[in-house]
């Protein structure tokens, strides 16, 4: 009984069980869909690329023109603004005051005009009286009434009034040249208080702002702008092609870019112009070790995505047609 | 008078036992040596495996294996995708690491870095947790094995922290990653999260991950792919056959070769002679047979009829055994890998009936030669 029915039947068990566990355990081999869709294209021949989107303009970094403190930060980041718009304000108190000063001195530089202005007119007097002393003595035609000291020294009164006149009138002039200079002096300072205030130099949408009331400004380049404007309106797509494969980009071919996440969701690009100059590929991962050992074509399209939210700054995953 | 046979066999229960338990060693030997080694060997190609939605490897031309691989330049990606006939592309980044727990532990460890949006390269099952929760930077998921090394006989439990060079890595999973031929833990993390951890290396992408478009003929996108990029493009297949390969070259399967073969001629030798040791103890009864006019054609019957017997019995309980050694070595977490592939089965069964086989041809050869007046003798 037991080598005839058990003994079989348990290693056909034993059977069983191997093979159900052998065909368990075996590795995977199956193949699967990713767990979301990566980018791909239809196009049968193509360039692939990576490209970072970026206002129409370019973006523009707005610096200052002077040094100082922002009294003011007039915009908001996302504000559409128009060109000329005031996007901040330095304090201005101490050019206010060289203000005041300047105009104050503009007024005592004009009573100093009209003070040497009274001086040609008492000079005119006083040679219009030594004209008449002189007159008097030269109508008389007997020579013996006169002596002839008293006809020089009436004619030297003369001449000096006459220099004295003219003197005066090159104390108005110089009066007013220096009104001239005064005026200029709060010209200078208006205008540096009209540059305190730094405007927009196109119609744009502000994309970053990184100053607030109170912070330093300083005047030139920085590596952080204060603030970042752009048109948005259509977007830019910039387009790193290897250098390998700059030769198969044409011009005009069609062109589409996909979102980063979602691959789905793309938009048509139209081809707008190369960078002719091919730059070292910028490091997008910020990793300060990434090794640039590429260069790269950059071409400029633009983006037409009516309904995708987008944002300069983005990258996305594009493919170009190629015939070559 | 195949069930004569079969009773002549079943009757004397000593020897009947004696001849599976050998035939069950012998197979067992046989299988779990062949098992081991396939195991191991098909180990090197764990990884490969885990990323089940990839069937196109592209590297650098100088990478031979899975383990030993050099970067690719960051606009490879892109050259890969531009080319025809492949339909997508992904990034896959491999970067050697220490890798420390909180309690002092040190592992080198296999950090993979994989696609921040697609997650392509993530292993397709889970022992504990989600693995989407990687999109969230400087967490990680590790492998059971690597679990064990950096939290010895600690449950398994979410939150723990990881060190790998400056960065600590939150643990929000543990995958059911396939066990890597080295024994290293595998952590996988999303690419942005291992950039950081890839110090030294300028370079941030190990593999382009991709998938060769319907329809397509894999070689000859493989070879325009190696035209145009100079880089070397395998398919998933081809890439594991490469690191079987690379690891096959190095000695160590000829060990196992060569106890695969001592478990075959131990088996061979004791099957063999425990049956022709039946078949000379039940000379007289065969003998017997032959008086009472049993042709030589029913003879041959009944030898491997109960030939058949002991090795069909013996397979079964031989291979239970391996099966069970395997189910029990698969508890441990490095040893989860070990499995039995089907033909190593057959083929060690069919070994092991090939050797029967001729032991029976050689009693058979024995007993022809048998007068009937033997019964009589002794």
């Amino acid at each position: 009984m037991i080598t005839r029915l058990l003994l079989p039947l348990f290693a056909a068990i034993v059977l069983g069980c191997s093979i159900l566990s052998i065909m368990r355990t075996q590795p995977l081999q199956a193949s699967a869909e990713p767990p979301v869709a990566p980018p791909s294209s239809n196009y049968k021949t193509r360039v692939a690329a990576v490209g970072l989107l970026e206002c129409n303009t370019e973006n523009i970094s707005i610096g200052s023109q002077l040094p100082g403190i922002a009294a003011e930060v007039m915009v908001k980041v996302g504000d559409s603004i128009k060109a000329g718009a005031p996007l901040f304000r330095l304090d201005t108190r101490h050019l206010e005051a060289q203000l005041a000063e300047a105009k104050a001195q503009l007024g005592s530089r004009q009573a100093a005009v009209r003070t040497a202005q009274a001086q040609v007119v008492t000079a005119e007097a006083a040679r219009n009286e030594a004209k008449i002393n002189l007159a008097n003595v030269e109508s008389i035609k007997d020579g013996r009434s006169l002596s002839s000291e008293d006809l020089t020294r009436r004619r030297t009164a003369l001449e000096s009034t006459n220099a004295n006149v003219a003197a005066a009138e090159a104390a108005v002039a110089a009066a007013e040249a220096d009104v001239l200079t005064a005026t200029a002096g709060i010209g200078v300072v208006t205008t540096d208080i009209e540059r305190s205030t730094v405007t927009a130099p196109i119609d744009a949408t502000v994309l970053q702002v990184k100053l607030r009331r109170g912070e330093p400004v300083i005047a030139g380049p920085v590596t952080q702008p204060w603030l970042l404007l752009g048109n948005t309106n259509p977007l830019h797509v910039r387009v790193d092609v290897d250098e390998h494969e700059a030769w198969r980009v044409q011009p005009n071919t069609a062109a589409e870019a996909s979102v980063r996440g979602n691959a789905d969701l793309r938009a048509s690009l139209r081809f707008v112009r190369f960078e002719p100059y091919v730059i070292p590929k910028a490091s997008l991962t910020g990793a300060a070790t990434e090794r640039v050992d590429t260069r790269v074509l950059q071409i400029i399209y633009e983006l037409t995505a009516p309904n995708l939210r987008l944002f300069p700054g983005q990258q996305m995953d594009v493919f170009i047609e190629s015939t070559l | 008078m195949i069930r004569l046979a079969l009773d002549i066999l079943r009757a004397d229960r000593a020897k009947f036992f004696a001849m599976i338990l050998a035939v069950a060693l012998s197979v067992f030997l046989m299988q779990n040596q062949a098992a081991i080694l396939s195991s191991i060997l098909t180990m090197t190609g764990s990884q490969i495996r885990d990323v089940p939605s990839a069937g196109l490897w592209v590297m650098e031309p100088d990478t031979e294996c899975f383990d030993q691989a050099k970067p690719v330049r960051d606009t490879a990606l892109y050259r890969v995708r531009g080319t025809s006939g492949v339909d997508w592309a992904v990034p896959l980044l491999k970067v050697d690491a220490f890798a420390r727990s909180e309690n002092g532990k040190l592992t080198l460890a296999v950090i993979l870095g994989v696609d921040d949006t697609t997650l392509v390269g993530l292993p397709p099952r889970m022992v504990m947790g989600d693995a989407s929760a990687i999109q969230e930077r400087d967490t990680c998921i590790i492998d059971p094995g690597g679990y064990n090394l950096l939290f010895p006989n600690e449950p398994h439990q979410l939150g723990k922290r990881i060190r790998v060079a400056d960065t600590f890595l939150r643990l929000v999973g543990i995958s059911d990653a396939s066990p890597p031929f080295t024994g290293f833990p595998i952590i996988h993390c999303t690419r942005s999260t291992a950039i950081p951890l890839n110090r030294g290396e300028g370079r941030n992408q190990t593999f382009i991950l991709g998938q060769i478009k319907a329809g397509a003929d894999p070689a000859a996108i493989c070879a325009s792919i190696q035209a145009t990029t100079g880089l070397k493009a395998r398919t998933a297949t081809e890439f594991k056959a490469d690191s079987y390969q690379f690891y096959a070259n190095q000695g160590v399967p000829m060990l196992f070769y060569v106890v695969i073969a001592i478990g075959l001629i131990v088996g061979a030798a004791i099957t063999g002679q425990t049956f022709l040791m039946f078949v000379k103890e039940n000379e007289r009864h065969l003998s017997l047979l032959k008086v009472v006019g049993v042709t030589r054609g029913q003879m041959t019957g009944m030898l491997f009829s109960q030939a058949a017997l002991v090795v069909a019995i013996g397979c079964c309980f031989g291979t239970g055994l391996a099966t069970l050694t395997t189910v029990l070595s698969r508890t441990q977490p490095f040893l989860r890998g070990i499995f039995i592939p089907p033909w190593v089965a057959v083929a060690t069964c069919g070994a092991l009936t090939a050797v029967t086989a001729v032991a029976v041809l050689v009693a058979l050869r024995n007993v022809q030669k048998l007068e009937p007046a033997g019964v009589f003798r002794g």
